[in-house]
């Protein structure tokens, strides 16, 4: 029986390590990674995902970087009452086994002064840089502003 | 196991006990139902001060530009990633709800709906910048800006707050904290509701519909009866001379 388990363990992770954004050596995934389609003159966008943390230890999240933008922070919408506080982070911790979303109204990435802004279908790389050392590559898709449709599929 | 035999009819009887009280109180004191989820509305409307600002087209956006509609205001500014854009989205669904149902404007009234985006940030976002980034998510809408003394002249009274905060970026080196909240303008440009975060659209799109349904014909009939009360006193008072 146990080596059965093995077995499928084995052939689980072997298809979940054939993903793109997925770190062989932290067991890290990155779901969802998108963009909202920003206006051509948008000297910020936010970028949101999902990591993941398959592994028995925790891992911060330390610094994010992509060609395609000056500089990438992370950050966190606040909110107090009804006033909207952005507050920069120096890292993101992913405990062990957990997820943390990177969504609107909450976690993002700041990608600040992109080269050109990307248009709806079409993908940025970043890198994520972790305390362990550890550089993940993953693709950001850009989703476009669809009247009264767009907001549903990710609340 | 005796014990485990009875947990169940005893859990039923008290669930049964509790639901009975409780709806026995009801019955004493009717439970207020929240009629718009989403929206906290004013008993009282608060005018909004006179204002000059500058819309996306150049052109002066005054307080005229609020009557005879119904006005979703937002304060924002394009240097902002998540919450700015985000907010765009919801009224842009918001609007697109209200024109799929065929109602964006009361023809019995003439009352139309607008989406207004006032930038708080008049350092960074000029003219042109506005024009390009508010017709990304709406044409229609309208986004304007002013003075920082002029803005504050409308936020301050009808309870806009923001505050810069400098940031780690040494060339635009600062983020605004500022209210995420929806702002309600009725047809005689009062604050009549405000919608706050965490927006859902499409309950605000009918909690809007709602009110719209509920004040418009107040709204617009205000000047009409005044008019009529004025002209009944009048009367009145012909009649007295009349009979004097």
């Amino acid at each position: 029986m146990k080596s059965e388990y093995r077995h499928l363990t084995l052939a689980v992770l072997s298809v979940i390590l054939c993903l793109s954004n997925v770190s062989a050596e932290d067991l890290i995934l990155v779901h969802e990674a998108w963009m909202l389609e920003a206006p051509t003159n948008a000297r910020v966008i936010a970028g949101y995902m999902t990591i993941e943390n398959k592994s028995s230890r925790s891992r911060r999240l330390i610094g994010v970087s992509g060609q395609d933008f000056e500089r990438i922070e992370i950050h966190q919408t606040e909110m107090q009452g009804d006033i909207m506080r952005m507050v920069p982070m120096e890292e993101l911790e992913i405990p062990a086994g957990s997820a943390v979303s990177l969504e609107p109204g909450s976690y993002h990435l700041m990608l600040i002064s992109p080269r050109s802004v990307p248009k709806e279908g079409e993908a940025v790389n970043l890198e994520l840089q972790f305390d362990s050392g550890y550089t993940m590559h993953i693709k950001l898709i850009v989703r476009a502003v669809h009247r009264g449709k767009t907001m549903k599929h990710f609340h | 196991m005796k014990t485990v035999r009875y947990v169940f009819p005893v859990l039923a009887l008290l669930i049964l006990g509790i639901w009975i009280g409780t709806s026995l109180k009801n019955n004493d004191i009717p439970a207020p139902i929240d009629e718009y989820p989403s929206a906290t509305v004013l008993n009282v409307p608060v005018p909004l001060p006179s204002f000059s600002l500058t819309d996306h087209n150049g052109i002066e956006f005054t307080q005229w530009g609020l009557s005879r509609k119904w006005t979703f205001m937002f304060f924002g500014y394009t240097f902002c990633p998540d919450v700015c854009p985000m907010a765009l989205v919801d009224l842009n669904y918001i609007y697109g709800n209200l024109i799929e149902k065929g109602d964006l404007v009361e023809e019995k009234f003439g009352v139309g709906t607008q989406v207004v985006f006032i930038s708080v940030d008049p350092g960074r976002d000029t003219v042109n910048n506005l024009k390009e980034y508010i017709a990304h998510f709406n044409e229609n809408f309208i986004a304007a800006t002013g003075k920082p003394d002029v803005i504050d002249s409308l936020t301050r009274p009808i309870g806009v707050a923001y505050r810069l905060v400098p940031g780690k970026d040494p060339e635009n080196n600062y983020y605004i904290d500022h209210s995420a909240s929806f702002l309600l303008i009725d047809p005689l440009g009062r604050l009549r509701a405000y919608f706050s975060p965490p927006h859902k659209p499409a309950q605000i799109a009918e909690d809007f519909r709602k009110l719209r349904n509920k004040y418009t014909e107040e709204c617009c009939r205000t000047s009409i009866r005044f008019n009529y009360i004025k002209l009944g006193d009048d009367e009145e008072e012909e009649e007295k001379n009349n009979e004097k």
